[in-house]
């Protein structure tokens, strides 16, 4: 099971608000890294995986600030940088991602949903758009 | 500049007016009135004086100083000044004397041509103007980002030459009209304009004598002519239907605006507290993509120019531009990705110089890629564009490269300004990681500022982009000189800027770094791809970061033994050699022994 598709059960298996919280940020860090990896000048990916990155990073932010999200999360700091690609080819990078997305604005959008905290649901709003948009950036616009 | 009115149109069309009497050999056809003709020719003189004045005081943008030594140049300007006043006075015929002339009909032919000069003057004069603004203090100062290379020595010398070139054909144009028999005037006037006419053949010499000393360069009179207004050509988007040459106008048009936005966010730089994540993230990208899109379109013209000039220097030359593009795009990339380990506390705002360089990389993206509807979001697989499209004729090669000129001229200055952003953002505390331990949280916040360290990290990838950037702009100056591209007016301008204004940041040499493990064994593997080798850099820092953490982790069993010998093989050794290179304060604690833990003192009973 690659680090994708790990993030992604995570997420779905994720009990409560915290946990879930949490584990949309590692998604998100997960997504991120992988998105980075494969950033390569002559792929015809490379817009999209540049322009991606920095939605990526925006709704890991958002998650950063959501109040619920437990802390500290005992992560490294620098995760992106650490790890080579998950997928093989940056086609099945972008797909992972693109699933990944998925869930996270399936997942997102139920916790904005009943988030109890004004300023949670604000940040799993902010986080999902970030992911329709990678999700849109790498399935072809 | 595609379609803007620049300075020379109107320095043209005053000379147009002022020649089309004495070269034409056209002879007066009499009974004008020489009067009329004396204060039109006054009026333009005015119009020169008030050049002059421009040049002496640089737009009005810093006062006289005392000056230890007078250069022929300051002389010239003094003398100008000196003459064009005097010619101005000779000129000033008394109301009364107008009465005194019955029976003489209005000029037509000398007057109108003078009023038609002036006229013209003015308007180039309001042009140049445009440059400047009035602080609320009511003091001068630059309002765009060609006033440094208007208000520079050596532009102001070339105003000064100009001035003093009309001036000479003003005294043509007097001397024929005082000579001429047809003319009618009493004495007075006639002798006026002919000691207005010495004035104006004196201040010449005065400024010739100058030249004769500091010749005025060709180039500098180029970028006089060339210089537009400070108005910006209207933010457009690429349509469906534009071809290359609208594309290419398209992007030099985008690049000015961006441009401006740059040098605005510099001279009046937002509050620390304005600075977003959200920002610099996208400044990243975009210069990242218009690093890409720049080295797409400098290939294709590599591929013509290799057929006009297979054995010549600019062949050479644009093909070592785009490899200089590459490493701007990788070091841009860097940053992005730097930027991608921090968050700011207030996010989602953009700088309007960020969103200006949106519209350049969608620009160059659409002229590079032969999709009519490819934008940043359009996701993958988009074909560039033929070199036989982009560059069809030799003729189009100089005006490729003066497109990319323009948009790479950009990214130097996009370097310095996201730089001092974030340093600024930083030094506030508002650059921000997440804490991921107890024992970086002395706060109770989830996020805590960034360590100076990583902080610095991120300014080196900064200035290497920075470095980066300016390589590939200088690459690009030697290129459009040798193909006689317009854009080389850039070069001349940043010089001219450069002479009279000092860098607002210091480059720092890029920190100097041992090859890591990785990164190593990559290089002798033969790998050659900046994406591999950049990959085998991170994979070292993270096993430096991790050997680090350890190492300052509560209750490890380390016992201080000398960092050399903490690895019983080369690999772990190499890792700590470059841990204690770097300039990380940790690292010393690697060199050290930890104390032991202090016994409590027995209890006495």
């Amino acid at each position: 099971m690659s680090s994708i598709t790990d993030a992604a059960r995570q997420l779905r298996d994720a009990a409560d608000l915290p946990g879930a919280l949490q584990a949309a940020r590692h998604a998100f860090e997960e997504m991120l890294a992988e998105i980075q990896s494969w950033q390569e000048p002559d792929s015809p990916l490379f817009t999209a995986f540049v322009m991606a990155a920095g939605y990526a990073a925006d709704g890991r932010d958002a998650m950063l600030f959501a109040p619920s999200r437990p802390w500290p999360s005992g992560q490294p700091g620098q995760p992106a940088a650490a790890r080579g690609p998950a997928e093989e080819t940056a086609e099945q990078a972008a797909g992972a991602v693109v699933g990944l997305c998925d869930v996270l604005v399936s997942r997102l959008g139920q916790l904005a949903a009943s988030a109890a905290g004004h300023d949670d649901r604000e940040a799993c709003l902010e986080a999902a758009k970030s992911a329709r948009v990678v999700r849109d950036l790498l399935a072809g616009g | 500049m595609p379609g803007r009115v620049t300075f020379g149109d109107f320095l043209d069309g005053a000379r147009g007016h002022l020649s089309s009497g004495a070269s034409s050999g056209r002879v007066p056809t009499g009974g004008e009135d020489l009067r009329d003709g004396g204060r039109a020719v006054r009026r333009v003189i005015l119009v020169l004086a008030r050049y002059a004045q421009d040049v002496a005081s640089g737009f009005g943008t810093w006062s006289d100083e005392p000056r230890r030594q007078l250069s022929a140049w300051d002389q010239a300007v003094a003398d100008v000044l000196d003459e064009l006043d005097h010619a101005a006075r000779h000129l000033k015929l008394s109301p009364a004397s107008i009465r005194t002339n019955p029976g003489t009909r209005p000029s037509s032919g000398l007057a109108s041509r003078m009023d038609q000069a002036a006229s013209q003057l003015r308007t180039g004069r309001e042009l140049l103007d445009t440059h400047f603004e009035s602080a609320p203090d009511g003091t001068r100062r630059q309002h765009s980002e060609w006033a440094a290379a208007v208000a520079s020595p050596t532009l102001r010398r070339a105003l000064l030459a100009e001035i003093a070139s009309v001036a000479q054909q003003v005294a043509d144009e007097v001397d024929q009209a005082v000579e001429s028999p047809g003319w009618r005037g009493t004495l007075g006037p006639r002798r006026a304009l002919n000691a207005a006419s010495h004035c104006l053949r004196v201040l010449g010499d005065s400024v010739l004598t100058a030249q004769e000393h500091e010749l005025v360069p060709a180039s500098h009179r180029d970028l006089l002519y060339d210089m537009p207004a400070s108005i910006l050509p209207p933010r457009r988007l690429p349509g469906h239907e534009d071809d290359i040459a609208r594309l290419r106008d398209g992007v030099i048009d985008s690049a000015q605006r961006t441009s401006r936005a740059i040098w605005q966010s510099t001279v009046e730089p937002a509050s620390p507290s304005a600075v977003t994540i959200t920002s610099l993230r996208q400044m990243a990208s975009y210069a990242v993509l218009t690093s890409h899109h720049c080295e797409i379109l400098l290939r294709a013209a590599a591929d013509k120019a290799a057929i006009y000039f297979p054995t010549q220097d600019p062949s050479h030359a644009i093909g070592a531009a785009v490899d200089a593009a590459a490493r701007t795009r990788e070091s841009w990339l860097a940053v992005a990705r730097a930027l991608s380990h921090f968050t700011t506390d207030k996010r989602g705002e953009v700088t309007h110089a960020t969103r200006e360089a949106d519209g350049l990389a969608m620009w160059t993206g659409r002229l590079a890629y032969e999709d009519p509807e490819w934008t940043l979001t359009s996701g993958p697989a988009h074909e560039p564009r033929s070199a036989r499209t982009l560059v069809p004729a030799l003729a189009d090669i100089p005006r490729i490269v003066a497109t990319v000129h323009h948009a790479i001229d950009i990214l130097e200055p996009a370097a310095d300004a996201e730089h001092d952003q974030a340093r600024a953002a930083a030094k506030d505390g508002r650059l921000l990681v997440p804490t991921v331990s107890q024992r970086q949280a002395d706060s109770t916040q989830p996020l805590t500022p960034a360590p100076d360290d990583r902080v610095a990290d991120l300014l080196n990838e900064y200035q290497v982009a920075a470095q980066a950037a300016a390589d590939v702009t200088a690459a690009m100056s030697g290129i459009a000189a040798s193909v006689a591209s317009p854009s080389r007016v850039l070069t001349t301008a940043r010089a001219a800027a450069g002479a009279g204004r000092q860098r607002h940041t210091v480059r720092a040499k890029p920190e100097t770094r041992r090859p890591g493990l990785l990164e190593t064994s990559v290089h002798d593997l033969g790998v050659t791809s900046p994406w591999l080798v950049q990959r085998a850099v991170a994979l070292d820092r993270a096993s430096e970061q991790l050997i680090l953490d350890a190492a300052a982790e509560p209750g490890t069993g380390y016992d201080g033994t000398p960092a050399e010998t903490l690895g019983q093989s080369a690999s772990t050794a190499a890792v700590v050699r470059n841990i204690l290179e770097s300039a990380d304060p940790r690292a010393a604690a690697l060199l050290q022994p930890r104390r032991p833990q202090q016994e409590l003192p027995e209890r006495e009973p």
